[in-house]
């Protein structure tokens, strides 16, 4: 159990070398500016105070799942090679802790940005005197938490399989653009293979399943059911989707793991 | 039980054999010194000893624990001094130990092991700004965090000076005396002989010798130069003292007569001299240094 020191001591870096306060702190300036554009747009009549989840959904999408990558993928890997690992590993610890600890300890990291970021947006909206949308924003929260957490361990995985942090930044921006954009020609392309190549008539219905596969187009679905702005939302579109999160975030690392704990440090 | 026990250890890094078949044992409560030069394969032995790296065949047991099956229950009794760490980068001196202290569950007290060290007045800075010697002496603190049974020290005096090789000398004579095991390597032969109860030498990745240091220099041989001055011709007395048992080679130079023999038999020598009519007018002995053996054994035939 002595991944919690681990986990413990990921924290207490990111406090001393300010990584957090510089995180949280971007996250907090981002959803303030979102949240004051969003009341301008509130007072000319474009929008309604309640639509506050729609204007969070850009930060979602790219904010939570660089910073997550960004934070995960150098974590194992640069101590790896720089010596630290080797100091660590000197004492009662497993590779099994280093994982899980450094896993644990930079989502918390991660976690408290968001918390931070989605907070200030929301005093902003408080502050001007307008409703906010609890329920939706708690929501919001749970799904980019859950995205968040897909994507750092994405790169956990990652900076646990690969030997120097050159090929880790490879890694993870590969991951990035792969899920974020090249995934979403992925359902109809397949959709056009099992049409014996040819333009399908309809769509078929696991195209959607197969795009929720990438964390970033489940999350997309995710707010969707958050936003309520497709009426006819698949419940269980929503279900798949929010399994693909939990589904990455023990993969991923598991992967990594298995990787790690084979290989001479 | 023996603290360490390696079973026909080998480790392959592709093509390249780094350990061709280790049978060493090392015995609880004696300090164990690892020898060879650079590239013999002490770092990889040590990198398996701690389960860094996987024997490509054999098996390690350390302090009765098979390595790959428990590293963590052996990690808990064994402290370890690696080469080629770095520190912690956001933590102080004292931090790294209160850490190692919590990992290794035990209650030590961080300024007593960092004055043991010799860092007591550097416990509050960040252990990235320390020197080379400060970085090491951390990391002997933390090895002796929770009375381990068995120190694995890899090349422990990198980087220090003088006084702080004395010091982790000191220190580890008073853990052997504590009843802990002590493993260090190193290619510097002078901390070995001062130190060590037993050594192996590695050469190639093949264990060469294991032996006290004492028994080496008898397995060597001839172990002593006798160095006498007569008061006539030495050529003269040479052939007869050739043939004294325990005398591996005469020669003469500058004079005198050049005898390598064993240690035990240099009074027996000068006896045979006077007997064969010698009259000696000084002599002068000196003792084959390690170095002297460690070359016979990584370069020469031995």
């Amino acid at each position: 159990m002595n991944w919690r020191l681990i986990a413990r001591k990921e924290i207490g870096d990111a406090v001393r070398n300010r990584q957090l306060p510089a995180i949280a702190g971007t996250f907090a300036l981002v959803y303030a500016v979102v949240a004051v554009l969003h009341l301008r747009r509130v007072e000319r009549g474009f929008v309604a105070p309640i639509d506050l989840v729609d204007q969070f959904a850009l930060p979602g999408m790219l904010l939570v799942p660089v910073t997550a990558l960004l934070l995960a993928a150098g974590a194992i890997v640069r101590r790896r090679s720089n010596g630290q690992l080797t100091l660590l590993l000197g004492l009662p610890h497993d590779r099994r802790d280093v994982v899980v600890g450094t896993y644990v300890g930079r989502y918390a990291v991660f976690l408290a940005s968001l918390v931070t970021g989605v907070f200030a947006g929301v005093a902003v909206v408080v502050a001007a005197g307008h409703t906010v949308p609890v329920g939706a924003v708690l929501a919001y929260v749970l799904a980019s938490a859950g995205l968040g957490l897909a994507y750092l361990a994405v790169g956990i995985g990652i900076s646990a399989t690969v030997r120097t942090q050159t090929w880790a930044s490879f890694a993870v921006f590969g991951a990035l653009l792969c899920f974020l954009f090249a995934w979403r020609f992925v359902p109809d392309g397949l959709t056009y293979v099992a049409a014996g190549f040819e333009e399908p008539t309809t769509r078929s219905w696991w195209a959607s399943y197969v795009g929720a596969c990438s964390p970033s187009i489940a999350y997309e679905r995710l707010l969707d059911a958050v936003i309520g702005s497709g009426s006819d939302t698949d419940r269980s579109l929503v279900r798949f989707s929010a399994a693909v999160l939990l589904g990455w975030a023990v993969l991923a690392p598991a992967v990594g793991y298995r990787r790690f704990a084979r290989t001479d440090l | 039980m023996d603290a360490i026990a390696l079973r026909d250890v080998t480790k392959r890094f592709g093509d390249v054999h780094a350990l061709r078949g280790i049978d060493m044992t090392v015995e609880t409560g004696e300090v164990f010194g690892f020898l060879g030069p650079n590239g013999a394969g002490k770092s990889t032995t040590i990198d398996l000893l701690l389960h860094y790296a996987r024997p490509s065949s054999g098996s390690i047991t350390v302090l009765g624990r098979d390595v790959a099956a428990e590293p963590v229950a052996v990690r808990r009794r064994v402290g370890v001094l690696p080469e080629d760490f770095a520190p912690f980068e956001t933590m102080t001196g004292r931090q790294h130990l209160a850490y190692a202290i919590e990992a290794m569950d035990a209650d030590d007290d961080p300024s007593t092991l960092l004055a043991r060290v010799g860092l007591d007045d550097d416990g509050d800075r960040v252990a990235a700004d320390y020197s080379t010697g400060m970085t090491q002496r951390l990391a002997l603190a933390m090895a002796l965090v929770g009375e381990p049974d068995l120190l694995v020290l890899d090349e422990p005096s990198t980087g220090l000076d003088p006084h702080g090789v004395r010091r982790m000398r000191e220190i580890v004579r008073a853990e052997r005396d504590r009843g802990a095991t002590v493993f260090f390597s190193s290619h510097i032969l002078g901390q070995v002989e001062a130190v060590a109860d037993r050594v192996a030498i590695l050469r190639s990745g093949t264990l060469v010798a294991v032996d006290t240091i004492d028994g080496l220099r008898e397995a060597v041989g001839a172990d002593t130069e006798l160095r006498v001055e007569l008061a006539a011709e030495p050529a003269a007395i040479a052939p007869a003292i050739e043939s004294v048992d325990g005398v591996a080679a005469v020669t003469v130079s500058d004079g005198a007569l050049r005898i390598d023999c064993n240690a035990d038999d240099k009074l027996r020598v000068l006896d045979e001299i006077r007997a064969a009519g010698g009259t000696i007018r000084d002599f002068s002995s000196s003792e084959a240094s390690l170095e002297d053996l460690f070359v016979t054994y990584t370069e020469g035939s031995a």
